[in-house]
């Protein structure tokens, strides 16, 4: 049987569909199996929605400012015909 | 404009962004800088030795998004080009200062997930996950464990931080990721594990009550 190390190892490889066959199986079997393992798995669920939760950082406005103004510099006129 | 679908940072028709950024439309440049400042810091910082050099990458190839729009196919995503273009003067930038080219190879660092002791000597549990009792139903404690997963991404090894930054804070699928980043998808997916499980980990002492 596969043990606890290994399928804790699977578990990203599982969710992103890239489990070889062979594997599947036995992978399957030890999560239907282990309630600690499938608590571990729900736990890795719930980092992954608090992930997506995080803030992201925010641009600085002198550095958006100075950006915007060089968009405009180059591209204001329109499409760019230079090249 | 950028998001179009839920939370998840999905762009806005490509093809239609492209137009509009095209044809100088400031403020469809200003949301894609928004959207995606943050991140390419953050996948910076895993090339470039500071904090200050990922910020002038960073800037930089802003300057040359600018000027090669023009460039752009459309064979990939707009934010996976802009990646790109990132990752490349990242790259030079980071032969520059002599550093080693990250994602190249697991560095230690990027060691087991999972403390061995965790397990006995066949491989299983010794030290099973706890029950996590905070349950997450009050906002104050769903705050309280984002800052933590805050913290625990800001102290990862930036090529695992990169990762989970662009696969799970940013929505980016496998794909986007491994093309801007120019790496195997079964690397980026190890990278992935691995951020992963040291969030998890993070939440689990949050739940004990350990303070960090």
């Amino acid at each position: 049987m596969l043990s606890c190390r290994e399928a804790t190892e699977l578990m990203t490889d599982d969710r992103e569909g890239k489990l070889a066959e062979s594997c599947r199986v036995s992978f399957r079997f030890h999560m239907f199996l282990c309630v600690h393992c499938r608590r571990y798995r729900r736990q890795l669920e719930m980092a992954i929605a608090a992930a997506k939760q995080t803030e992201r950082e925010e641009v600085p406005p002198a550095v958006e400012e100075k950006l915007v103004a060089a968009f405009r510099a180059r591209r204001g006129g329109g499409p760019d015909k230079a090249e | 404009m950028l998001r179009s679908t839920g939370p998840e940072t999905s762009p806005i028709d490509d093809a239609e962004l492209v137009r509009r950024l095209r044809a100088g439309d400031e403020q469809a440049f200003r949301d894609l800088v928004r959207a995606l400042h943050g991140v390419l810091i953050t996948v910076a910082r895993a090339f470039v030795g500071s904090r200050g050099a990922a910020e002038e990458v960073v800037q930089d190839t802003w300057m040359a998004v600018i000027a090669g729009l023009d460039q752009f196919e459309g064979r990939s995503s707009l934010r996976t080009w802009i990646g790109s273009v990132l990752v490349n003067r990242a790259k030079t930038r980071g032969a520059r200062e002599r550093r080693a080219v990250p994602f190249s190879s697991l560095s230690p660092e990027d060691a087991e997930p999972i403390e061995a002791e965790r397990f006995g000597a066949r491989g299983f549990w010794s030290a099973p996950p706890p029950a996590w009792e905070r349950a997450p139903e009050a906002a104050v404690l769903r705050r309280e464990a984002c800052a933590q997963i805050e913290r625990e991404l800001a102290s990862l090894p930036a090529t695992q931080a990169t990762i989970v930054m662009l696969r799970d804070v940013e929505g980016w699928d496998a794909d986007e990721v491994c093309a801007a980043l120019e790496i195997t998808e079964a690397n980026q997916r190890v990278l992935l594990h691995r951020g992963r499980a040291r969030l998890r980990a993070a939440l689990e002492r949050y739940h004990s009550g350990e303070a960090r």
